[in-house]
């Protein structure tokens, strides 16, 4: 008898985390890569997810010190909450030291499939991966 | 097998034609928790220190003069790759395990593993698997990717970047230049795979055939570069 919950049952099994931003994120990255190994996501989505919650906990996106992450998934997709988000964070563009520009969203949408700001009720960037198996 | 020169238009010849030779004597330390085509690169960067410093005149052969030049890179190699904390046994055979079952899975597959797979492969339950490749993004990238302390290693970079590999170019337009700025904090290994990563959108599995290196070691040098580049991001306050 099998007691491995279905895939479509994982997904009714939301999972929230709030973890202090600072020396944290290692630990974010064990829950999102232990929670996406739950659906049919390959070794290279699973990473791209991971680097993807890393790196926006690492660019001083947040608001804050702490981070609340929010994983839930449907028959199509798993979809992450991060936030909250620095309002001037979610507008364009972002720049580094050098006044060169760098978009964070350009590279997180090259790690998942959807990555786009929510701003209501609470400034959150929403990051999607298709549970489809990858090429 | 016996060079009389080593002119600039031979060399590439002569990499090529004792390469084999790099691939016998990195095939003796495979099975020691490295890939065996991360060796093959290594050894391959002793094969090219050879070459340079090989002098016909002396009446040795080429082969005899560089095998404990391979050799030597080779151990430095191991002796230099060294896990940042303390890492039980037990953790870096099933880290080998899933790197091995990673890549042959991969090919296998023509596609990247799950992670139910890789339990399989690896004969570890899925909670090992996961342990195991997080073990494995700890394991230090020091020797392949910045020069050692010391010694003028630089151009040994540039030359393992250039063995088989096309030339880079990295000013790409400015409109599609999103990340540049930060990219001149990379070293050139990790800017070439940035580039092909986030500019040509090639996945990981391709850029480790396209460099010639270990799915997992590309993973932890995209890693290591994106740690770099969200450093380097400033928010202006409106």
């Amino acid at each position: 008898m099998s007691v491995t919950p279905s895939q479509e049952e994982r997904g009714t099994r939301p999972v929230s985390l709030s973890l202090p931003v600072e020396g944290f994120v290692d630990v974010a990255r064990l829950v999102v890569g232990g929670a996406a190994s739950q659906f049919t996501l390959g070794f290279e989505a699973i990473d791209d997810i991971q680097l993807a919650v890393e790196t926006i906990l690492r660019a001083g996106l947040i608001d804050g010190d702490r981070a609340t992450l929010e994983l839930a998934s449907d028959s199509e997709s798993l979809a992450i909450s991060i936030g909250p988000i620095r309002p001037a964070a979610l507008d364009q563009p972002i720049v580094d030291a050098e006044s060169k520009t760098i978009d964070p969203l350009a590279l997180l949408r090259q790690l998942v499939d959807f990555a786009e700001p929510r701003r209501e009720p609470a400034p959150v960037l929403i990051l999607r991966k298709s549970l489809a198996p990858s090429a | 097998m016996q060079p009389e020169h080593h002119e600039p238009d031979s060399r590439e010849q002569l990499i090529e034609e004792y390469m084999p030779l790099v691939r016998s004597l990195a095939r003796r330390f495979a099975g020691r928790g490295e890939q065996f085509e991360d060796l093959v690169q290594v050894g391959s960067v002793g094969l090219i220190k050879a070459i340079d410093r090989y002098d016909p005149n002396r009446g040795v052969e080429l082969a005899s003069y560089a095998v404990p030049t391979i050799i030597g890179e080779i151990k430095r190699h191991f002796r230099d790759r060294v896990w940042p904390v303390s890492v039980p046994r037990r953790l870096k055979e099933n880290s080998h395990r899933v790197s091995v079952a990673l890549e042959e899975l991969t090919s296998d597959l023509g596609r990247s593993p799950t992670i139910p797979e890789l339990s399989h492969a690896s004969e570890l339950d899925q909670e090992q698997v996961l342990e195991a490749l997080e073990v494995g993004r700890a394991y230090s990238v020091r020797s392949l990717s910045a020069p050692h302390e010391g010694e003028d290693e630089f151009s040994e970079t540039d030359r393992l970047e250039a063995l088989g590999s096309e030339d880079a170019a990295y000013e790409v337009a400015e409109d599609r230049a999103v990340l540049a700025g930060g990219l001149v904090e990379l070293d050139e290994r990790e800017q070439r795979i940035i580039h092909l990563r986030f500019f040509e959108g090639l996945t990981q599995s391709q850029i480790a055939v396209e460099i010639g290196i270990s799915q997992m070691h590309v993973s932890r040098l995209i890693r290591k570069a994106l740690e770099t580049l969200a450093g380097k991001i400033e928010i202006e306050e409106g």
